[in-house]
């Protein structure tokens, strides 16, 4: 089945490029599975039947039931669970790095493009923001069909450019969020981890659920580089550092492990969910940490 | 303590210290570019970067220190330190020269020769050796020869002493020394010595000959000086020191002939003396043996008292030789008689039998072919100039002339005359050209002459009117460069005039080819009046060229060139009557006439008789093939000459060289002394003798001056075989090899840049 090698490998993944099609066969493929999966029982339409009382409305009324039992039974659907969430897609230069596998862009752009689908399918209202240092986009949350259309547009007409600086623009963004919702974070948070924190602590003080997505390359983690090293900014134009990476290595890991390990500490500290993804997982990991949060929201 | 280096060229590895550098910045300058995100966990901080800095170059100090510790390692350098020779054994390389000449046969009051004694103390020395000292033997003598070549394998040597030959010629120490010098170059220890075992004889060591060849090699051995970085120990070990002063020696001169090359039948003369050692009056010797061509002939008469002058006493015979071909004359002398036939109170008058023989090889032909070649160009002209000499050498009513002359006009004279026969039967191409009167050359003509002497001819010319001084001087001469020795300048005196004549000087006459005319005798040389003669140039310094003869007024009579192979006379009169001369009338006319052509003649004949060293040739008879030539070396079977390159053992390689008059083969390096025999496939046999030095006679042994003489050129130690061998080996274990050293450092060197790599490549 094509699908199920869509919807593991982030690298076949990109050869599809129509986004609604490689995000619906994501979603669905994870759900047609769920019978199996560790998220089984999870509807997006109907949630139980009731006894009729007086006062209810009559076009609630399940007709069919009604017809084979000759009780009134009343549906009971789960609008009235119904969640705002925001999607922030970090659009900034560092997430065009890309190692053996798609670019940190392309992950999130994919990871976005199946969480709006499984949002909508719930009937959740979905809204995106995109974002280097500036505001790119920002799509307010919908919950019906014709939004996912101009969703995933929007994620695809985004390309990564830009320095990030992501601190001070989520903070702007915290006050918009007027409603409690869940704030969904897919970037790699190349920024100073004080004013990362302190924005993350915006968020959660305004009753978000935060879940950060820190999506980072093998590369990145591994550091796997041997000869001479001309490293390019993706983010400044211009700026160039000749190393010899192997003496370098260590310094590097440390300070990588150091900063992931205080986001990670920070971010759980003050209730945000966090998970790291590499870019050579497949993303449905992602969707089933979504689905638990949504759980517990609900 | 010092340091030094066995192999300073590998101190030219040092180059090699430019690579890690060279590596580091090609690394730089091919590096791969990644567009990166995570730009901010590449800042370091200054520390770090320092710290970074600091073990870089930490890490190439240990690459560059690891090259240049192990090119240090390979110039083998060494310690010489008295301490550490009671730490370490260290090995060493020696080269041991036996003297191989005639004086280490003296046999002492028991017997036992100055070889023998040689030889155990050399079996003793090797016996004190260690596993991994290297040898190598020499042999002493006028050429050094390489008895072993060097090697670590011990018992070969001491398998290869008692395979020593019996001493024989002369020595070159100096010559033995460098070749030593030589031979240690194949080893790599830095103890390095060379062991002199002589008998302390003076000529040889330290006679003003071999001091000059002495200082000669003295720059060699200087510190710094020479090309080997390393100056070997020398040691002189004394074979003989009981030997007397002057110990009783009876040896025999080298022996001469009166021509290198005769006609059949002629009787030559042979001289030789009886040389006294030892002793200072003539007592008979018990016998004196003449061998023709190594067979026994006569014995000598030998004079049962005579007077000794500076230790000699003449000894003169004549033999005639009746078949062509080459000849061996031998002379021995027996001064003692046989054990068996001494009386029990006999005292020895010979101690050293090597010297009693003297060899020497003559050429006799049929006849002497001589072309002479007339500068009169009239067809068929009643009588020549050359008449007289023709008529001198070859008598018209003689019907077996020893001598075949063949005249020819300057303008019939062509090269083929040179290289072909001249007389009816084969072998006769000419030995002798001489030029009468002569006007000039053609250039042809010249080349051919050049050829000619090239080949080992011999030219006489003899001036008369006819000469034009200008073209002998131009193209002859040709100042200095020429085969015409001296340079003409003009016809001086008056032939009608005989009161003003000039006449040869007999004092100046010490040219061998005018021996016979050295006495003023009645109608000798002396008599002879020359009214006009041509005055010659006298020679430059630098030319080869020698006035053998004079006139009266001091003007040169004779003139002498060595050219390539031959030689050149140049004669300032004329050679006939020409010019009122009494030459022709004088009976000194056809002696002197048979000796100068029969001294050119002797030029090739000179090839003969050789100095230790000079290649042997061998002129191939008639065209003939090299199928079946053997060569038998002085103490050795006859073996196979062969011309291969990659020849077999027992078999003596060498080359044929090609020239106008025919083919030669040439042997390099007759070094031992003694007869040496080629014989061809149809039995012929030529022989060659090395000439012994007779000087090797004199056992004068050398003073403690003379040895301080030899040391203070070339620094060395006196020892006698009655010092302990091991004595001597203590004392030469003070300079220790320390490359060893060297790579337990480059080891240590690389497992710190590995250590220290993986610290930094691997993160601890």
């Amino acid at each position: 089945m094509t699908n199920s090698a869509i919807h593991f490998d982030p690298s076949v993944l990109a050869k599809y490029g129509r986004l609604a099609l490689v995000a619906r066969g994501l979603v669905e493929g994870f759900l047609s599975g769920a019978h199996k999966s560790p998220y089984k029982g999870y509807s997006v339409e109907f949630a139980e039947h009731r006894q009729y009382y007086p006062g209810d409305e009559i076009r609630h009324i399940d007709w069919r039931a009604y017809g084979k039992t000759d009780r009134y039974f009343i549906k009971e659907f789960e609008e009235e669970t119904n969640l705002r969430a925001w999607l922030l897609v970090d659009a900034s230069g560092s997430m065009a790095y890309r190692g053996a596998h798609a670019s940190k862009f392309e992950y999130a752009r994919y990871l976005a493009a199946s969480l709006s689908y499984l949002m909508l399918h719930q009937r959740d209202a979905v809204g995106l923001v995109t974002h280097d240092t500036r505001l790119r986009q920002m799509i307010k949350p919908r919950a019906n069909a014709k939004h996912l259309l101009r969703l995933l547009q929007t994620l695809e007409q985004t390309e990564p450019c830009g320095e990030t600086s992501l601190a001070p623009l989520w903070h702007d963004l915290a006050p918009q969020f007027k409603r409690r919702g869940l704030i969904v974070i897919l970037s790699d948070c190349f920024d100073q981890i004080g004013p990362l924190v302190r924005a993350l602590r915006h968020f959660r003080h305004r009753r978000h659920e935060v879940l950060l997505f820190h999506i980072l390359a093998p590369e990145e983690m591994e550091f796997p580089y041997a000869k001479w090293t001309q490293f390019r900014n993706l983010e400044v134009a211009g700026q160039k550092l000749l190393v010899d990476p192997q003496r370098l290595r260590k310094e590097y890991l440390k300070n990588f492990q150091a900063f992931c390990s205080e986001l990670r500490d920070q971010a759980r500290a003050m209730q945000v969910d966090y998970h790291l993804l590499r870019t050579d997982e497949p993303v449905d990991r992602a969707l089933g940490a979504y689905l638990t949060k949504r759980q517990h929201h609900t | 303590m010092s340091v030094g280096l066995l192999n300073t060229i590998m101190l030219l590895g040092l180059a090699g210290l430019a690579i890690p550098p060279i590596i580091h910045l090609l690394n730089r300058r091919r590096f791969q570019v990644v567009d990166w995100g995570a730009m901010q966990f590449l800042q370091i901080s200054e520390t770090t970067r320092r710290r970074l800095l600091i073990e870089e170059l930490l890490l190439m100090l240990l690459r560059m220190g690891a090259i240049g510790v192990l090119v240090f390692a390979l110039a083998s350098p060494y310690v010489e330190s008295p301490a550490l020779a009671h730490l370490v054994q260290a090995n060493r390389d020696v080269v041991l020269i036996f003297d191989g000449s005639t004086s280490m046969g003296l046999r002492d009051a028991t017997g036992r020769s100055a070889q023998s004694a040689a030889q155990e103390w050399a079996q003793s020395f090797l016996d004190e050796l260690h596993a991994g000292d290297g040898v190598g033997i020499l042999i002493a003598k006028q050429q050094p020869q390489t008895h072993l070549e060097f090697t670590h394998d011990l018992s070969r040597a001491r398998q290869s002493i008692p395979s020593l030959r019996a001493p024989s010629g002369g020595c070159d120490w100096p010559q033995a020394v460098q070749a030593a010098v030589k031979l240690l170059e194949k080893g790599q220890r830095p103890q390095r010595e060379i062991i002199l075992l002589t008998d302390n004889q003076r000529f040889g060591w330290a006679d003003d000959a071999s001091l000059m060849r002495w200082e000669m090699v003295a720059a060699a051995f200087r510190p710094n000086g020479g090309a080997s970085a390393v100056l070997p120990r020398i040691r002189v070990v004394n074979c003989d020191p009981a030997r007397p002063a002057d110990p009783p020696n009876w040896s025999l001169a080298p022996l001469h002939a009166s021509r290198a090359v005769a006609s059949t039948g002629q009787t030559m003369t042979f001289r030789t003396a009886l040389e006294l050692h030892g002793q200072k009056e003539f007592g008979r010797p018990h016998r004196i043996r003449l061998e023709i061509d190594g067979l026994p002939a006569t014995d000598l008469q030998a004079p049962t008292a005579a007077k000794m002058e500076k230790g000699q006493v003449p000894l003169t015979f004549t033999h005639r030789f009746a078949t062509p071909g080459s000849h061996l004359v031998s002379v021995i002398v027996e001064p003692d008689p046989p054990a068996e036939l001494r009386p029990p109170d006999y005292a020895l008058k010979d101690w050293l039998p090597g010297d009693n023989r003297q060899d020497f090889a003559v050429e006799i032909v049929p006849a002497l072919p001589v072309l002479l070649v007339d500068g009169d160009n009239r067809p068929a002209p009643k009588t020549r100039g050359t008449d007289f000499l023709r008529d001198a050498l070859a008598p018209a009513r003689d019907r077996t002339p020893v001598i075949t002359a063949r005249v020819v006009s300057v303008r019939d004279f062509t090269s083929q005359l040179l290289t072909g026969d001249l007389g009816k039967e084969a072998g006769s191409k000419p030995r002798v050209v001489v030029f009468c009167n002569v006007p000039r050359l053609t250039k042809e003509q010249q080349e051919a002459v050049a050829q000619f002497l090239a080949d080992g001819g011999g030219v006489l010319v003899t001036l008369g009117d006819r000469v034009e001084a200008e073209a002998y001087n131009a193209e002859l001469y040709r100042a200095g460069l020429g085969w015409l020795p001296a340079r003409l300048e003009e016809a001086t005196g008056d032939e009608r005039e005989p009161a003003s004549a000039v006449r040869p000087l007999p004092s100046s006459f010490f040219h061998p080819a005018l021996d016979l005319f050295r006495e003023s005798v009645a109608g000798g040389l002396g008599e002879a009046r020359f009214p006009r003669v041509w005055k010659l140039a006298p020679p430059d310094r630098e030319s080869a060229a020698t006035v053998v003869a004079l006139f009266t007024n001091n003007d040169s009579f004779l003139v002498e060139k060595p050219y390539r192979a031959g030689r050149v006379l140049l004669c300032a009169a004329p050679l006939n009557n020409a010019w009122h001369t009494n030459l022709t009338e004088l009976p000194a006319f056809a002696p002197l006439a048979h000796e100068l052509v029969y001294y050119l003649a002797g030029t090739r004949a000179a090839e003969h008789n050789l100095q230790p060293g000079q290649p042997l040739r061998y002129p191939l008879p008639h065209e003939g093939s090299t199928e079946g030539l053997k060569l038998q070396r002085p103490g050795e079977q006859p073996y196979p000459v062969v011309f291969d390159p990659g020849a077999q053992p027992d078999s003596h390689r060498a080359h044929k060289q090609a020239h106008a008059a025919g083919t030669s083969v040439v042997l390099e390096g007759a070094r031992d002394a003694g007869v040496y025999q080629m014989c061809n496939a149809e039995g012929r046999v030529d022989y060659f003798v090395v000439q012994p030095d007779h000087r090797e006679s004199d056992l004068t042994p050398c003073s403690d001056d003379d040895r301080a003489r030899v040391a203070k050129l070339v620094p060395m130690e006196y020892l006698s075989t009655n010092d302990a061998t091991k004595g001597a080996l203590a004392r030469t274990q003070e300079r220790q090899e320390v490359w060893w050293w060297c790579l337990f450092a480059v080891i240590a060197l690389l497992c710190g840049e590995v250590w220290m790599t993986r610290r930094l490549v691997r993160g601890r």
